[in-house]
């Protein structure tokens, strides 16, 4: 046992070095996931643990410690993609290349595997996807993981998120259509997926 | 009801490519008309890259589905905290939270 987690040890409940002891690791794996990045991931946790700490009354535990936790670094994500988080105009431009003054193709779409859950076995492919979410608009990515990732039904989704149903839609579609341009231009396991 | 699918499955079929788009995520929604659902195959069956790009978007789909399973997975099986962040966080919560 090394010096921190003896201190962790003799913390008293509710203090963040033992939220950090209990829960660390998982806190920390749901923000690299998320950030793809060890210094944004290690100043999103730490916040979220100050940010705990000083909301600590308002734990009544309806929910567990780590749910929580995760809560509140879900949320200080979300809050920095927002602060931070740009629309990414590339592929909404490369979407309008694709087609000519007819609407006709002008470049074609690549052709995929044609086996979708042998690509799933790939960690890489999981990557790419992983990265590919990460990149959309926050209000877009938080549409898609509701309502196609969690399968949350669409009403529920819509009180969630605070939007009309038809708004909801047209944020799935635009997430599912940067997906498939994201992956088409940053995995190569899909190729000739041209963008 | 019946006439505007009839309408919808003629503008399915025969809109220009860059109007498919939106059908084919009404469809993988399961959103659309049984006219533009007819029209949209239809269309398919005759255009290549638009078949192309329905799978695609087919493939996200199935895609995002697996994704919570696959990302709660993949986030189990990479690194634990390393215990140099681990000491920093701790030093700093202790510094902010005194």
């Amino acid at each position: 046992m090394n010096n921190t987690e003896a201190t962790f040890q003799s913390s008293t409940s509710f203090a963040p070095e033992r939220w950090l002891a209990d829960h660390g690791d998982v806190l920390w794996r749901f923000a690299l996931a998320r950030v793809q990045d060890p210094h944004l991931a290690e100043e999103l946790v730490q916040d979220s643990l100050l940010s705990a700490w000083r909301a600590r009354d308002s734990f009544r535990g309806s929910s567990t410690e780590r749910t929580w936790l995760v809560g509140i670094l879900r949320y200080k994500i979300a809050d920095w993609r927002r602060r931070n988080g740009r629309p990414d105009h590339r592929h909404t431009s490369l979407t309008e290349q694709r087609y000519d003054h007819k609407g006709l193709w002008q470049i074609d779409p690549g052709t995929w595997p044609e086996n979708p859950a042998a690509v799933m076995q790939r960690p890489e492919f999981w990557r790419a996807f992983e990265k590919c979410l990460a990149r959309l608009p926050v209000t877009v990515a938080e549409a898609f993981v509701l309502r196609e990732v969690r399968q949350v039904a669409t009403q529920a989704a819509c009180e969630t998120l605070g939007i009309s149903a038809e708004n909801l839609w047209v944020r799935v579609h635009r997430a599912r259509q940067s997906l498939r341009d994201c992956l088409a231009l940053d995995w190569k396991g899909l190729q000739g997926g041209n963008p | 009801m019946k006439q505007s699918s009839i309408h919808d499955f003629f503008h399915a079929s025969s809109a220009p490519c860059c109007q498919h788009p939106p059908m084919m995520h009404d469809v993988l929604d399961d959103r659309a008309s049984w006219g533009t659902r007819l029209g949209l195959r239809f269309h398919l069956l005759l255009c290549g890259p638009c078949r192309k790009l329905m799978h695609q978007l087919r493939f996200v789909s199935k895609a995002a589905q697996r994704a919570d399973q696959e990302l709660v997975r993949r986030a189990t099986i990479i690194q634990n905290m390393p215990g140099d962040v681990r000491d920093r966080i701790v030093q700093r919560v202790r510094d902010h939270s005194a």
